[in-house]
């Protein structure tokens, strides 16, 4: 059962994107930073499952799925960048930049240290 | 709403640009090769036998050894392509002591405190003939908290685990209690120790110590022992884990007397033959390393490093071998003057796939 919890993290992190790129409401990612966190989660989490999932010819099939629903998800991305503000609450500003920089900074390691 | 076909173009654009590099990434999972060498049948029998102990198979070789001489089989490998041989490393360590005793460099009673800097450390009195029979009470691995997040996390990653240098072994074994001592725990830690302990007393470190006094007498031209990933030649072969990711190759630093050499079927054979016929190239008489030793209670028949079936599970004498990409086994049936090695480049095990080769050619 152990084995299947990195795949269901990563299925988590990218469906999560692609909620934040297309849902009307829930999940919906409210400005630019969040939309651009989540996706650089989104892709970062799957780069790093390619060395941290039980991957088998049974389920690499959810591998090329899930570079769909991220490719999907990339799509909606784009095209709701202009209809949302650079930040929804200009009060939280330093709070919202540091902690999207701290998750920056921990996904990037996540890449850097099961890629290199 | 209407978007400007530019917002369009840079979206398809995008996707494009995620589909192709995600197709590019894909995991490739490793799946065994059908690639036959050497002995048709042999190969067919390998091939028909790597289902049963489940996991990811990439490639295989087996060679068995009998009166009539070697006769070698593999799937997408061949008697000269080198394997990480794991565990069975610690034979080599073994012998290497029968020898060392032999010698006069050091005795079964020696203390390892003796021969390492461990302090006043209960592993320190620990004898060297408990560190080679898994006798000592020391853990399998450091328990150290470090050590234990190295583990978790090279289990994860596919690294080599045992990133230490000898300070760092010596602290381990300083660290550590001893569990039960004189009762059998399998200890990489304890072989780890013997190995540097070895090369102490003779004055030299041990991949020379090993080279000179095992590799070099046997003429076993392709096996080797690099104990940093740096020293590992150009394109040096890595396998797969259980569950077929990329695994990094084993080097082992101060803990390579525990499972760090490399080796080829051919040369494992070697090995083997030299077991099997006490070649003196050996140094010393097999038994001295084979035959079961010390109080057996209810633990397994153990000598120095060899296992031994105990009488109702069958006759032979093997030592098993797992690193992070490779599975290995050699079993000797020494009545019957036979021996099988079964060497594969993922690690799901290749012991009961030995096994029942060493049976199916009584």
């Amino acid at each position: 059962m152990t084995a299947w919890i990195p795949l269901i993290v990563v299925v988590a992190f990218v469906g999560g994107f692609a909620l934040s790129a297309w849902s009307p409401r829930f999940g919906a990612a409210r400005d630019r930073l969040a939309l651009a966190t989540d996706g650089l989660a989104a892709a970062g989490i799957l780069i790093a499952s390619r060395m941290l999932v039980d991957w088998t010819t049974a389920t690499v099939f959810a591998w090329y799925a899930l570079v769909l629903i991220l490719a999907a998800a990339t799509v909606g991305a784009v095209l709701r960048w202009h209809s949302l503000p650079p930040l929804k609450d200009p009060a939280k500003r330093t709070r919202r930049t540091v902690g999207a920089g701290f998750a920056a900074v921990v996904i990037l390691g996540l890449v850097a240290v099961t890629s290199l | 709403m209407k978007r400007p076909t530019r917002t369009r173009l840079i979206a398809a654009g995008a996707a494009l640009a995620v589909i192709t590099a995600g197709v590019l990434a894909a995991p490739r999972p490793p799946t065994l090769s059908t690639a036959a060498t050497g002995d048709t049948a042999l190969a067919r029998s390998l091939a028909d036998r790597a289902a049963i102990e489940p996991g990811a198979r990439d490639t295989l070789v087996t060679a068995v050894i009998d009166a009539d001489g070697v006769t070698y089989a593999g799937l997408g490998a061949d008697e000269n392509t080198q394997f990480e041989i794991g565990s069975i490393t610690k034979t080599f360590t073994a012998l290497l002591l029968a020898q060392a005793i032999e010698r006069g460099e050091v005795a079964l009673t020696d203390p390892a405190g003796d021969h390492l800097d461990l302090g006043d450390s209960t592993a320190a009195g620990v004898t060297l003939a408990d560190l080679s029979s898994h006798r000592s009470g020391l853990p399998r691995i450091a328990l150290t908290a470090p050590a234990l997040a190295t583990t978790v996390w090279s289990s994860y990653r596919g690294s080599d685990p045992y990133p230490y240098d000898l300070d760092a072994l010596e602290e381990h074994a300083r660290a550590s209690t001893l569990t039960d001592p004189g009762t059998v725990a399998y200890s990489n830690l304890g072989v780890a120790l013997l190995g540097q302990a070895l090369a102490a007393a003779a004055g030299t470190d041990y991949p020379e110590l090993l080279q000179t006094r095992v590799l070099d007498p046997l003429d076993m031209t392709d096996t080797s022992i690099a104990v940093t990933a740096d020293a590992l030649p150009a394109g040096a072969r890595t396998g797969y884990t259980t569950a077929g990711r990329p695994a990094d190759a084993w080097t082992m630093s101060a803990y390579a007397p525990a499972g760090a050499i490399r080796s080829t079927a051919a040369d494992m054979a070697l090995y083997a033959q030299a077991l099997l016929s006490a070649d003196p190239a050996l140094g010393v008489d097999p038994a001295t390393v084979l035959d079961p030793q010390g109080a057996t209670g209810d633990g397994p028949l153990i000598g120095l490093a060899w296992f031994t079936q105990a009488p109702e599970d069958g006759s032979a004498t093997w030592h098993n071998g797992g690193t992070g990409g490779f599975a290995s086994m050699l079993a000797l049936d020494r009545a019957a003057n036979r021996a099988v090695i079964v060497l594969g480049s993922t690690a799901t095990s290749v012991d009961a796939i030995a096994m029942q080769v060493l049976e199916e050619n009584k």
